[in-house]
């Protein structure tokens, strides 16, 4: 679920795998929760090894973009494979989430 | 001006007609009544008071009646709204049905129980023709007072009902009440059968010393007055005595309570289980009324839940938690169209199929002004919260349709609505809303982030939602509007609406059905009609599936332009 957290460049990159779905709901947001820094959080959600997510555990991801801007931060999603996309797109979430091609790019955006 | 009583009476032969001559009743009284819309937790309360009652008249009370037929009155008074149900049985003495017993759900009592819960008002009595009467009463919501009162509840119902901790259910209750009744001591007692003691299992503002060493007999002091006599208290004034609690009976001047403060049992039927208490109001005010009202609707709630999360807690066995499920799954087929609607130039067939029992999947239809309204929407998660939130989302989609006839206005307005109980619960709704109209062949619809309708035409599969007009699910976006479409359908063309748990439905290998598979399918089968073709994929999908459990609601819908 959650692979690795490492902080580079004032940046906290949260490396996240597998089949993201409604079981995984509580935990999921209970270990993020858990790694959220508190004040202006800066995140990057690399979802390159995620072959799925369902409406549950998004709206997971989406509670924690609201709860990280309400702390003035703001999170960024990289590397979505063609499922990620597809359900974020049919939602429309898109409009709401940043989603960059690489972390450079999601650096700049966050740190700018 | 006092408005004369009105009375609507209607006759119901069996359970098929309960919730259409519901739905029918409802629409008479709003012509009565313009301005008390019933609607939101409102219409749901008295639909499932009414549900049980007719039911329950229904089964037992008119066996020797062949025809089965119940009577039922609407009375409007200006500020409550009466149901009658008449039945011509045996009869029975309501105030001594004990609070069921949750281990059997099946048990009687349950439905007296629950209309206890949800009505302001429940009395059964023998009338001198020889008919017996339940009488159910429920005072409209008018003021602001009132709705914010019932805010709080959902919204101490629905946090409740995702735990089934003993120490998060007290804290949600407490942290809920402290807010909304502006206190600076509050604090639930629990009965010890043990210790045949009262002890405060959970508290805001009191001494740890005190919270530790309280223990309250039944009768002693003001929480022992009100846990023996299950009757709430209002003081204004430690000298006072109200509700018939006085100085002489057991106070102890040692208490740790100070006036003013409501206490309420909280209650099973007659039993009291614990008590609830607010006391010292930041603003120095008095309690009204209202405020003790409110307590006791809330303690009767968590009552409940608490018995539920006791049970839960004795036994994890698996077989009692699938009851308690099996209870929600029932709540939720009970708020799905029970056949498909006859609309000239349409034919439609639905299907849905709920995982783990409970589900967040929900369709329905409403005909209005020669108009038929579709929705489709998927409310995601499905656990008991899910379920609960289906339940206040339909009934807020019935109430705005009653008052709109724009798709996508309608969709604003869910949005704008649901939209803290959303967040507050990471939940959103993806839905669709149709509107086809008789004698045109002319669709509307607004989408919030749901997959697109698929029409068939000839050989050909079209997506006939724009995703530039698509606007984000509901519950994301607090200020989104949404955006009428329109699509021209042809004779024959067939739309299939889906939600996403059909093209997620995994086989034993792992594999997902997914959308090309569903277009095969589709391509191959959608000259059939909408009966033949939604047996068909039922199987198609079960065959896939092969004994793999499902993850995810299942819904199908099938519209066939004649």
């Amino acid at each position: 679920m959650i692979d690795k957290i490492e902080d580079r460049n004032n940046v906290r990159v949260v490396n996240l795998s597998g089949s993201l779905d409604i079981s995984l709901q509580a935990s999921l947001k209970q270990d993020l929760l858990d790694k959220f820094p508190r004040t202006k959080p800066l995140i990057i959600f690399d979802l390159k090894e995620v072959s799925f997510i369902d409406s549950a555990c998004l709206g997971v991801l989406v509670a924690l973009t609201r709860q990280a801007r309400e702390k003035s931060g703001e999170v960024a999603f990289i590397h979505l494979t063609d499922e990620v996309q597809s359900i974020i797109q049919i939602t429309r979430l898109d409009k709401i989430l940043h989603i960059f091609d690489d972390e450079e790019k999601a650096t700049a955006f966050l740190t700018s | 001006m006092k408005i004369i009583p009105q009375t609507l009476s209607i006759q119901i032969t069996s359970y098929e007609e309960i919730i259409p001559s519901f739905q029918k009743m409802i629409e008479e009284v709003h012509q009565f009544q313009s301005k008390k819309f019933i609607t939101g937790q409102f219409y749901q309360d008295l639909l499932t008071a009414y549900s049980e009652g007719v039911a329950n008249a229904i089964r037992h009370a008119n066996q020797l009646d062949l025809a089965h037929q119940v009577h039922c009155d609407f009375i409007i008074n200006s500020d409550a709204l009466e149901l009658r149900v008449f039945d011509n049985g045996n009869g029975f003495d309501i105030h001594s049905i004990a609070p069921p017993d949750f281990k059997s759900y099946a048990e009687s009592g349950r439905g007296v129980f629950m209309m206890r819960q949800l009505m302001d008002e429940v009395d059964y009595q023998k009338l001198s023709s020889g008919e017996n009467v339940l009488i159910l009463k429920r005072e409209f919501i008018g003021t602001d007072a009132a709705s914010r009162d019932l805010d709080l509840l959902y919204e101490i119902s629905s946090a409740i009902i995702e735990t089934t901790d003993l120490e998060s259910v007290y804290n949600i209750i407490l942290d809920r009440a402290v807010k909304a009744f502006q206190v600076e001591r509050a604090s639930i007692l629990m009965y010890d059968e043990k210790l045949k003691r009262l002890k405060v299992v959970a508290s805001r503002g009191l001494n740890p010393n005190v919270k530790e060493s309280t223990q309250i007999r039944p009768g002693e002091g003001i929480s022992g007055y009100v846990f023996q006599h299950a009757k709430p208290c209002l003081i204004q004034d430690m000298r006072e005595n109200q509700s018939g609690w006085s100085e002489k009976k057991n106070y102890k001047s040692r208490s740790f309570i100070s006036a003013p403060m409501i206490c309420s049992p909280m209650r099973l039927g007659q039993q009291s289980v614990g008590v609830i208490n607010m006391t010292d109001r930041a603003d120095g005010k008095s309690f009204s009324k209202r405020d003790l009202k409110l307590l006791t609707t809330i303690s009767n709630q968590a009552a409940a839940y608490l018995h539920i999360c006791n049970l839960v807690a004795q036994s994890k066995e698996a077989e009692g938690i699938k009851r308690e499920l099996n209870i929600a799954e029932q709540i939720q087929r009970s708020y799905l169209p029970s056949k498909n609607p006859k609309f000239p130039g349409f034919k439609i067939d639905a299907w849905l199929q709920t995982a783990h029992q409970v589900g967040g999947d929900f369709y329905d239809f409403l005909v209005k002004d020669k108009s038929l309204y579709i929705a489709m929407a998927d409310v995601s998660g499905h656990n008991i919260g899910a379920a609960l939130t289906v339940a206040n989302f339909r009934s807020q989609l019935r109430a705005f349709l009653q008052t709109q006839s724009d798709p996508a206005e309608i969709l604003n307005q869910l949005n704008k609505s649901m939209f803290g109980d959303l967040i507050l619960h990471d939940q959103f709704i993806s839905m669709v809303l149709l509107k086809l109209n008789q004698g045109s062949s002319e669709l509307v619809f607004a989408n919030a982030g749901h997959q697109s309708p698929i029409l068939i035409r000839d050989e050909n599969l079209i997506e006939i939602s724009d995703l530039n007009k698509t606007g984000t699910v509901i519950g994301s976006l607090e200020n989104q509007t949404y955006e009428n479409q329109t699509y021209k359908m042809d004779e024959g063309d067939t739309l299939f609406l889906y939600t996403d748990g059909v093209t997620d439905l995994t086989n034993p290998q792992g594999e997902r059905f997914l959308k090309n598979n569903l277009e095969k399918f589709l391509l191959k089968n959608a000259f059939l009609n909408p009966d033949q073709f939604m047996k068909l994929f039922q199987s198609h999908l079960s065959d896939y599936q092969d004994g793999t459990e499902a993850n995810d609601d299942m819904t199908a819908l099938f519209i066939r332009v004649e």
